[in-house]
């Protein structure tokens, strides 16, 4: 269907107007009806919901120096991207991320759905866990084996659900 | 018409030859929808997200999942084929067998694919997340498919700990699939919403109700055919069944609904404009000598539409078949050679030609 009015783009808005005691449908596309100051409400892009985000959050500053410890993800990359890091993201951007997660679900910012069926690791063992992984693969490429058992080991004492082998 | 050069490294060349058996055109309202699939986001405690692995990083991903996941592997009856020994035509066929992502055969590696004998489930590794999970069904299947995957789902995390908060569910690298990390869709054939002019006004308010439109190979994909690709968006705050329950019952079943009623109002009120559109494009697929692709996928809607309305006798497998080797990459796995646009066209037009030669 075109535009009624340009006859030239299809048309995306439709409209049901009672004007004395008529109906009257209108078929518009989105350049028309934006002309008529009908505002098109558009599947909010990830980008905007940040820029909008960050307009309405006036410590700035304060979130672009939100630095993941584990993987070093910044806000500002995160921005850009739309993807996190790593699972601890979620909690070093905490209401920022929150905001996001509200805004492209419909609102919701808890689960409900189904649950982990084993026992929930903590962040901080997932993170513990993640670092002497990166220290082992480090002394094992420094041939500092020594270090590399020591590591071994503490990886080995840390659950096997916030660490698996 | 087969050729077996350029097929190096192929294990399953003859495979790629025909459709898989999770598209045979069965399944609960198969006139209007062709498949049902559910895909689940997952990534493994303990290891950041893809964006931020490394090359090295991706190998150990890979490698702790080949170890870890090899019992749900095997009792999937799944194989896992790392990308990187793939041909650049190889990752294209499993593309247009929905088997791997567009965005997945794009990569040059660190990626990986486990996927069924029978091709209704695979298994991406290092696609956005460390796992994508995804099982396919012909017809309107939602629920079987949903059985299955889960099922895999649980077998999967009896061996290793997925990314999970209290808070936010099962944590994954874009935050629009965070929580059940569930993307239910299923692909739709609207031709007589298409020519009753209906059409835009259906996906707007499946559009309105969080649900996302798309073309036949998903994100970024203009819809051909008349095929469209209808997904729920939100994944969080509201469990799996009850996603899977609103895009069935508010927006499938309905939309499969206003499509039948289209038809029966065409049929109803312009018989001899329907049957004309049907038996050309009959005409132009049994006779046709040169057929570019876009040309074939328009004509076999018609086609299709045809067959849903009793028209014509022709099983739906082979119009999926048909619909799936008229590919690019299937074309050319079948004819062996790089062909050029012209000699493509022409070799089109005759495997189409010949599957349909026994129905005419």
């Amino acid at each position: 269907m075109k535009c009624d009015k340009c006859h030239e783009h299809p048309a995306t808005v439709h409209l049901t107007e009672i004007a004395d005691g008529h109906k009257v449908e209108k078929h518009l596309c989105k350049y028309c009806a934006a002309q008529e100051g009908i505002a098109v409400k558009n599947q909010v892009s990830l980008d905007k919901m940040f820029n909008d985000l960050l307009v309405a959050h006036k410590e700035v500053d304060q979130l672009n120096e939100l630095v993941c410890p584990s993987c070093g993800m910044n806000w500002a990359e995160f921005r850009k991207t739309g993807l996190l890091g790593c699972p601890n993201d979620y909690a070093v951007f905490g209401e920022a991320i929150e905001q996001v997660i509200s805004r492209s679900q419909e609102g919701a910012i808890r689960h409900v759905g189904s649950r982990k069926s084993q026992i929930v690791p903590s962040g901080d063992e997932q993170l513990r866990c993640m670092k002497l992984r990166q220290e082992l693969q480090k002394a094992l490429e420094m041939e500092d084996y020594e270090s590399a058992a020591r590591i071994r080991d503490e990886i080995n004492v840390l659950s096997k659900s916030s660490c698996p082998e | 018409m087969r050729n077996s050069r350029g097929f190096k490294n192929m294990d399953i060349s003859g495979k790629y030859h025909n459709i898989a058996d999770w598209m045979d055109g069965s399944g609960p309202m198969s006139d209007i929808v062709i498949s049902s699939r559910v895909r689940l986001a997952r990534n493994f405690s303990g290891f950041p997200f893809v964006t931020r692995a490394d090359r090295a990083k991706r190998a150990e991903i890979i490698e702790f999942a080949r170890v870890q996941l090899s019992r749900p592997f095997n009792a999937g009856n799944m194989t896992l084929k790392l990308l990187e020994e793939l041909t650049e035509l190889e990752k294209n066929l499993l593309a247009e067998r929905y088997i791997i992502t567009e965005k997945l055969s794009r990569e040059s590696g660190g990626s990986a694919v486990a996927v069924s004998e029978n091709e209704s489930m695979s298994v991406m590794l290092n696609e956005e997340d460390h796992l994508r999970i995804q099982a396919f069904a012909s017809g309107l299947d939602i629920n079987t498919v949903w059985e299955r995957i889960s099922e895999l789902d649980h077998q999967i995390e009896q061996q290793v700990s997925y990314a999970y908060s209290e808070e936010y569910g099962y944590l994954t690298a874009c935050p629009t699939n965070v929580g059940t990390g569930i993307r239910v869709s299923a692909m739709l054939h609207l031709p007589a919403l298409h020519i009753t002019k209906q059409i835009e006004k259906v996906l707007n308010s499946a559009r309105d109700m969080h649900l996302a439109v798309r073309g036949i190979h998903g994100e970024g994909s203009e819809p051909v055919g008349d095929l469209f690709q209808i997904s729920n968006q939100t994944t969080l705050g509201k469990s799996e069944e009850q996603i899977l329950q609103e895009i069935q019952k508010m927006a499938l079943e309905p939309i499969v609904e206003y499509e039948r009623r289209a038809r029966i109002r065409l049929l109803k009120e312009t018989p001899i404009v329907v049957e004309d559109k049907i038996f050309r494009a009959l005409g132009i697929l049994t006779g046709a000598r040169l057929i570019t692709s876009q040309e074939a996928m328009f004509f076999m809607s018609q086609l299709r539409m045809g067959v849903a309305m009793g028209k014509i006798s022709i099983p739906i497998k082979v119009l999926n078949e048909i619909m799936l080797l008229v590919q690019p990459a299937h074309l050319q796995h079948l004819c062996g050679d790089n062909l050029e646009a012209s000699q493509r066209d022409q070799f089109r037009a005759d495997l189409i030609r010949q599957k349909l030669q026994e129905y005419v």
